[in-house]
């Protein structure tokens, strides 16, 4: 009896625990072991031997291979935080609008958040098809159709080509794509700040920034940052947008990790340098997750 | 019943348990055994043609489909009790499919489509059953076949196939350039489009056409950048190394291979003015008579162009050929298909090639069958009958099938190269594990520095020899 009691939390965790095993840690294992095998697919004879760090030594040391992975790597974390620092001003700006009373008083709370929402429920990648025929860089595209009928372009620009403008096209593309999430989010926690606390404010002579900046920031800081810090990476690990909106081109300007495996693994066939980059981009995650966990915390 | 007879009983059940399972497993690897050991030399019968099997198209056009799916049909009628379960994929998610069923050793259709230059990486990954010794059947004189790659005079066609001196595959249809155009638009222009306008289409190897240096003066003449409108250039395909590789085979250039087999000698010949020469010609197209942001496109996006009246020509690869023409056609009511020639013909080798998978579960017999039956040869009850030899889309051989000429025409065609990277090249490479796919890759991305300017074809064809030497060092 007292045996049964002891074990059967763990015969009722026993479920969770196969699924978190089979979905989440034998493919993490597999893709750690395998990052330290020959595993190039046309020469099946050699594959599965152990090889050590030659994999690595491949990605990050070969003067071949070095010079793309550290232009991926660069490019990662230029995408990620400024795509994610993008998207979270976009959804804490719109955040801020939809609690606005007015809203509340027109009833238009429910039908706001539905049309915010259609982009967050769109599949990614017919999303980012769309905002690549947008971005022809003819006047074909919507966008620069637009800009020239209204006379802001004199002529047609070349949004997925142009180096100034590459990484913007994406990012507003991406952020379209993720501020809802954002929004949501910050729009649950603003709800739960009390009215009060304006309403003294205001009669202390607050004005709307100060109210923010003393008010609402310090309150809704320890739902931002974990919400940040998820969007960092989530978009740091995604592949869909930027492969459907350039493929890592032109002439891998806009290369990004995620991409750069599946070039390794698919293209190339030389899965044992895929899972070394696999490999690092999981180190890069826990530590993103170990600082979430203390930036929690300190909130 | 006492426990004791309840155990009896148990133990009895066990043992018979134990001694099916055991029969089973004698009868499925014998089954095994005999499946993979077929006697080649037998006329497959009808009888033993039984089972599903599942087939890998990458013809997603709705001629194509409709093709393949009356292919399958008659196919049923002829072996009652099989069936065939289609599944079309795009060509760009085929192949990238195959390698992770192959990888995984899981899901691997019976027999897929797979393009020329893949047949070789999946024999070397031991995913493809060898088909030698039914290939040498199927050539046996009297067996009512007249395919030119069972002829023992033709046998280029099955370059792709071959791997360590074996064969992998049963070519189905080669590959050929053409020029897609909008007739208006040209015509309007002042130009007479070969094929259509111009008298002299014998199909003899002397007809009107346009060479290169014609095509590229199509292109410049429609240009006008005040209007948004571009003559075109570029390839309907991406990455842009197809474009490469057939400029390259402008200039006859090639990689040239150790010969003989074994001996370490390589030779680039786009390591010269001639390389210098193709980067000019991509920079020339991308920069003077394609939008920016061209380097982008897709096939749809150049279609939606032509369809806008925005673009005047592209070079495409049309896979499966009569489909996609038709289709193209189709759409395209003002487009036009002619050929281009010169040494932009027909491939030397089979572009699709039917092959069959490794595995377990794999119906060998009928997988066979299937193959034969889309070769056109054709068997009911023990015979074998005659067919004509179908599957050789070029554009200039469309009304030549009865043509008691068509062979000699065809073989005069052949030693053309398609692109670099034919594949005999491809062939010769094998054994040597170069990862054709980073000299690709590498080809593509230089080609795209040219082309949006980032370096000047010199040293976008300098870097793209260097690190083609150091990929073939590595080896």
């Amino acid at each position: 009896m007292r045996l049964r009691r002891i074990t059967s939390p763990y015969l009722f965790l026993l479920p969770l625990i196969a699924v978190e095993f089979a979905v989440i840690l034998f493919p993490l294992f597999t893709i750690v072991r395998t990052s330290f095998q020959f595993y190039f697919l046309l020469r099946p004879e050699k594959v599965g031997s152990w090889i050590g760090l030659e994999n690595y030594w491949a990605v990050f040391v070969d003067s071949l291979n070095a010079p793309l992975t550290f232009w991926s790597l660069r490019n990662s974390i230029f995408w990620a935080f400024a795509n994610t620092t993008f998207r979270f001003l976009l959804g804490v700006g719109v955040a801020m609008l939809l609690s606005q009373p007015v809203f509340r008083r027109l009833k238009l709370t429910g039908l706001t958040r539905v049309l915010v929402l259609t982009s967050w429920v769109t599949p990614g990648i017919i999303g980012m098809a769309i905002w690549r025929l947008m971005y022809q860089s003819t006047t074909l595209g919507f966008l620069n159709a637009a800009l020239t009928q209204v006379g802001i372009l004199s002529e047609p620009v070349a949004w997925l080509e142009d180096p100034s403008l590459i990484w913007l096209s994406c990012i507003i593309a991406s952020a379209w794509k993720g501020f809802p999430f954002v929004t949501i989010v910050l729009s649950a926690a603003l709800v739960t700040i009390p009215k009060e606390y304006y309403d003294s404010a205001a009669v202390d002579g607050a004005s709307g920034l100060r109210r923010f900046w003393h008010i609402t920031l310090p309150l809704v800081l320890p739902v931002a940052i974990p919400t940040y810090v998820t969007q960092l990476m989530w978009t740091f690990n995604n592949f869909v947008q930027i492969h459907t909106l350039t493929r890592g081109g032109p002439a891998d300007r806009t290369m990004i990790l995620p991409i750069l495996v599946f070039r390794h693994a698919f293209e190339y066939l030389e899965l044992g340098m895929a899972s070394a980059l696999g490999a690092f981009m999981l180190v890069v995650v826990l530590v993103s997750v170990y600082l979430q966990h203390k930036l929690v915390r300190y909130g | 019943m006492t426990e004791d007879s309840r155990k009896m009983s148990r133990r009895s059940f066990l043992k018979y348990a134990a001694a099916g399972v055991a029969a089973v497993a004698v009868a499925g690897g014998g089954y095994s055994y005999y499946a993979s050991t077929l006697a080649p030399k037998e006329v497959i019968p009808t009888s033993e043609v039984k089972g599903k099997i599942l087939y890998w198209s990458w013809d997603t056009t709705d001629v194509g489909i409709v093709d393949i799916k009356d292919r399958i049909s008659r196919f049923t009628d002829t072996y009652p009790g099989t069936s065939i379960e289609l599944v079309t994929i795009p060509l760009a998610d085929i192949n990238k499919k195959l390698a992770a069923a192959i990888t995984a050793k899981k899901g691997m259709p019976d027999v897929a489509e797979v393009n020329g230059p893949n047949v070789m990486p999946y024999a070397a990954m031991g995913a493809l059953v060898p088909v030698d010794e039914y290939l040498n059947t199927w050539r046996t004189p009297g067996r009512g076949s007249n395919a030119p790659f069972l002829k023992d005079d033709y046998t280029a066609v099955l370059d792709y196939c071959e791997y360590k001196d074996h064969y992998y595959g049963f070519p189905i249809s080669q590959g050929c350039m053409t020029v897609v155009v909008h007739k208006d638009m040209v015509r309007q222009a002042g130009f007479k489009i070969p094929g259509l306008d111009t008298p002299n289409n014998k199909h003899d190897g002397t007809d009107d056409t346009w060479t290169w240096e014609q095509y590229r003066e199509v292109r410049r003449a429609l240009t006008d950048k005040s209007k948004d409108v571009w003559g075109g250039g570029g390839s309907g395909l991406t990455p842009h190394w197809h474009l490469w590789s057939m400029l390259c085979y402008q200039q006859d250039l090639k990689i040239i291979f150790p010969e003989p087999k074994g001996s370490d000698k390589y030779a680039l010949d786009f390591d010269s003015d001639r390389g210098v020469a193709v980067m000019e010609e991509i920079a020339d197209e991308f920069q003077n008579t394609l939008p920016k942001g061209a380097v982008n496109w897709e096939q749809t996006d150049y279609q939606n162009m032509m369809q806008a009246k925005k673009l005047a020509c592209y070079v495409s690869n049309p896979e499966p050929f009569q489909s996609v023409m038709a289709q193209t056609e189709r759409k395209f009511p003002g487009v036009s298909i002619p050929p281009l020639r010169g040494k932009v013909k027909a491939s030397k080798s089979g572009n699709r090639n039917l092959c069959i998978f490794q595995s377990p579960e794999v119906n060998l017999r009928a997988s066979l069958a299937w193959c034969r039956y889309y070769l056109g040869i054709q068997e009911y009850k023990g015979k074998v009958y005659n067919y004509a030899y179908n599957i050789l889309h070029l554009p200039v051989l469309k009304s030549d099938l009865k043509d008691p000429k068509y062979m000699e025409n065809l073989k005069d065609d052949l030693p053309y190269y398609y692109g670099v990277i034919d594949g005999s090249a491809v062939g010769r490479a094998m054994p040597k594990h170069v990862n054709w796919a980073k000299i690709s890759t590498a080809a593509a991305k230089y080609c795209e520095k040219a082309a949006i300017g980032e370096l000047s074809p010199e040293k976008a064809n300098r870097a793209l020899v260097d690190e083609t030497w150091q990929y073939l060092k590595q080896t």
